[in-house]
């Protein structure tokens, strides 16, 4: 039954390449933990390392208190479903949900029961006798998920389970696999790619980067607090204004900032990157009063998103940042384009001294 | 609209009449030769026909043909499937080396091949003669007879099969692999099953072929009546000592072997292309940008 699985300094080496560099992540029994990370950055490969159908090079793996990296893949009760379903053609789907339990040799009454009743949990009851190849890309999705569900494993391992959906689709199966998850208890990590999908369905979220994982957390920290440059432009939009630091606080053109406390002790001029979510800027209509600490421009256009207004401004020094206020605020403020405006930030999200940028985004 | 109608005219003129090239090229080369196969064979009648078929030496060589190419064929099966599934699941040093290998036998002419066989295995050779000293003579014995069409065929079922593997899945047999599967288990259950057809293909392949099989027979096993001597072998020596009607009857049953064993591996191959059609949609959409939904999440008040 599902139990906590846990990954400790684990690298893996494909010739030179580091798909894997050091990387450590407990999932506690009954937890969603997604994994988010751009194509190549290793996510997939985590996977087929728990899995135990790939051999880390280094580094641990315990389910529950027991260490089972040295064991193959068939002794680790580890569910997999993979990115293309990988279901066997030449059985229905009945043979298919049956593979595993006919492997471990259960009774064909069992082995009837316990499928009948996941025909009947994944709503695939009168597709029984049909194969693969004649279902749909749900349904297949369906099968291939309770395939990896009827032996009852330890953990569940997901790779990009929906993203071969249509998107109409992928909506209601998200809700689906999400409310099954929980039912079931069981321990599992998601890979994916979509960063609306690792937010709706992790219970944490692990953002990976270059074979490393860059933070940890539930959504809402993920993206209010992102621990590093990268968690910063790749969850969510985010500004990327240049300055630097000068006597206790950071500066980017006349922008006035508390210095973080990570980088507090900096030396004077020392450039920085500071990342700014698009909703953390305050905005007001310029006026003649002085505005301190703030950055003028003007509102270059406005992009009506429902409740949210999208505006561009395009600042005195020739930057372009981006900005998003509610509907009611562009009226009553008069926040139209054209205008001139001036222009505080709420918070910063992250402020890097590094040299090269994390990524690479527009304002 | 007259000029338009007038090219879709003449193309249709032309692809009429290159259609009627190749069925005429079809009927030179194939259906007039067997027609020239069947009335000679039944010149004398049906009776004529079964007297020469029923000749001994003749029905020996076709009951002898007909064994071994059947058992070529099965053994050829067994080991092509063996060796397509290792040639396409593993990784050895000298593996592309050996790939090229397999055609070797399509490339050589069989008399070759047989005298290869004969140097290897022959009376004279040091393996013939350990290989004697149990009981077991290749030359000029049924073993001999395997073993060349052995030879000449092992390409058949590799080629039928190592295609078909090569574009199947491997994350079927990894999948089996975690539900508690062993590779043996994933291969008979998961991998075998898909396999069939194109496995049926290149044994039927290799009986067709094994029955036609003349060079390297006759330079292995030699011509001995009632023994060795195998229906190929047989029609020409009928054609030699002027027993036309002899050869053209054994030579008719060959035919219709070889035509029924052609239209079997037709149907499969049919069979292959229609489960080929339906195989299930495993087109997956990869990510497609770098940072896909960034643009959607941008929530919050100011």
């Amino acid at each position: 039954m599902s139990r906590p699985i846990e990954v400790r300094e684990l690298t893996m080496e494909y010739s030179e390449v580091r798909a894997l560099d050091n990387v450590t992540l407990r999932v506690e029994k009954g937890e969603l933990v997604t994994v988010l990370g751009p194509s190549g950055c290793g996510k997939s490969t985590l996977l087929s390392l728990i899995s135990g159908l790939r051999k880390a090079t280094a580094g641990q793996i315990y389910l529950g208190e027991e260490r089972i990296d040295h064991l193959p893949p068939q002794q680790r009760e580890i569910g997999f479903l993979f990115q293309n379903y990988a279901l066997f053609p030449s059985m229905n789907v009945y043979e298919n949900l049956a593979f595993g339990l006919r492997i471990r040799k259960y009774s064909r009454i069992e082995i009837n029961r316990q499928v009948e009743e996941l025909l009947e949990m994944l709503g695939l009851t009168d597709q029984a006798h049909k194969k693969p190849a004649h279902l749909s890309g749900g349904q297949q999705q369906r099968v291939a998920l309770g395939r990896a569900l009827a032996p009852k494993p330890n953990v569940l391992l997901l790779d990009e389970p929906l993203s071969a959906l249509d998107v109409q689709i992928r909506q209601r199966l998200r809700e689906e696999l999400r409310n099954l998850q929980k039912n079931l208890g069981i321990t599992t990590i998601l890979v994916t790619h979509d960063q609306e999908e690792a937010f709706e369905l992790g219970d944490r979220v692990a953002v990976m980067n270059k074979g490393k994982i860059e933070q940890v957390d539930i959504p809402q920290r993920i993206y209010d607090f992102p621990a590093t440059e990268f968690v910063a432009c790749f969850v969510g939009n985010v500004n990327v204004l240049s300055g630097v630091v000068s006597s206790g606080k950071i500066y980017s053109c006349s922008l006035a900032m508390d210095i973080p406390d990570y980088l507090k002790g900096t030396l004077n001029n020392t450039p920085v990157r500071i990342y700014i979510r698009p909703e953390n800027f305050i905005l007001e209509k310029e006026t003649n009063a002085t505005a301190k600490g703030a950055m003028r421009g003007v509102i270059r256009s406005a992009v009506f998103r429902g409740a949210l207004i999208g505006l561009d401004i395009l600042l005195d020094n020739a930057e372009v940042i981006h900005a998003v206020v509610t509907k009611d605020k562009t009226s009553s403020k008069g926040l139209f384009p054209g205008e001139r405006v001036v222009v505080w930030a709420k918070a910063s999200h992250v402020v890097s001294t590094q040299t090269a940028p994390a990524c690479v985004k527009a304002g | 609209m007259a000029a338009k109608h007038r090219v879709a005219g003449n193309q249709a003129l032309v692809w009429r009449v290159l259609g009627g090239v190749a069925l005429g090229y079809i009927m030179l080369l194939v259906v007039l030769p067997m027609g020239g196969i069947f009335v000679r064979s039944f010149q004398n009648g049906l009776a004529g026909f079964l007297e020469d078929v029923l000749q001994p030496a003749a029905l020996a060589s076709l009951i002898l043909t007909i064994k071994v190419a059947f058992g070529a064929a099965v053994i050829n099966g067994v080991m092509g499937l063996l060796a397509a599934y290792i040639l396409v699941r593993f990784t050895f040093p000298g593996k592309s080396f050996l790939n090229a290998l397999v055609d070797l036998p399509f490339a050589i002419p069989t008399s070759v091949s047989g005298l290869m066989l004969l140097a290897v295995y022959g009376t004279g050779s040091p393996i013939g003669r350990v290989l004697e000293g149990f009981g077991l003579s290749i030359a000029y014995e049924f073993p001999g007879i395997v073993l060349a069409l052995l030879l000449v065929t092992f390409p058949f079922t590799i080629r039928a099969v190592q295609p078909v593997l090569e574009t199947m899945d491997r994350s079927l047999e990894e999948v089996a692999f975690t539900l508690g599967a062993t590779r043996w288990q994933a291969f008979w259950r998961v991998t075998f099953p898909s396999l069939i057809p194109s496995v049926l293909t290149g044994v039927t392949l290799t009986y067709a072929r094994a029955l036609a099989e003349f060079g390297s027979v006759v330079v292995v096993a030699g011509n001995i009546p009632l023994k060795t001597q195998v229906a190929a072998v047989y029609v020409y020596g009928e054609m030699e000592s002027y027993n036309a009607r002899g050869a053209t009857s054994v030579s008719f049953v060959l035919l219709i072997v070889s035509l029924i064993i052609l239209l079997v591996l037709n149907y499969l191959s049919g069979i292959r292309s229609r489960e080929g059609k339906s195989r299930p949609n495993q087109e997956v959409k990869v990510e497609s940008s770098a940072i896909p939904g960034k643009e959607t999440r941008s929530e919050g008040v100011s």
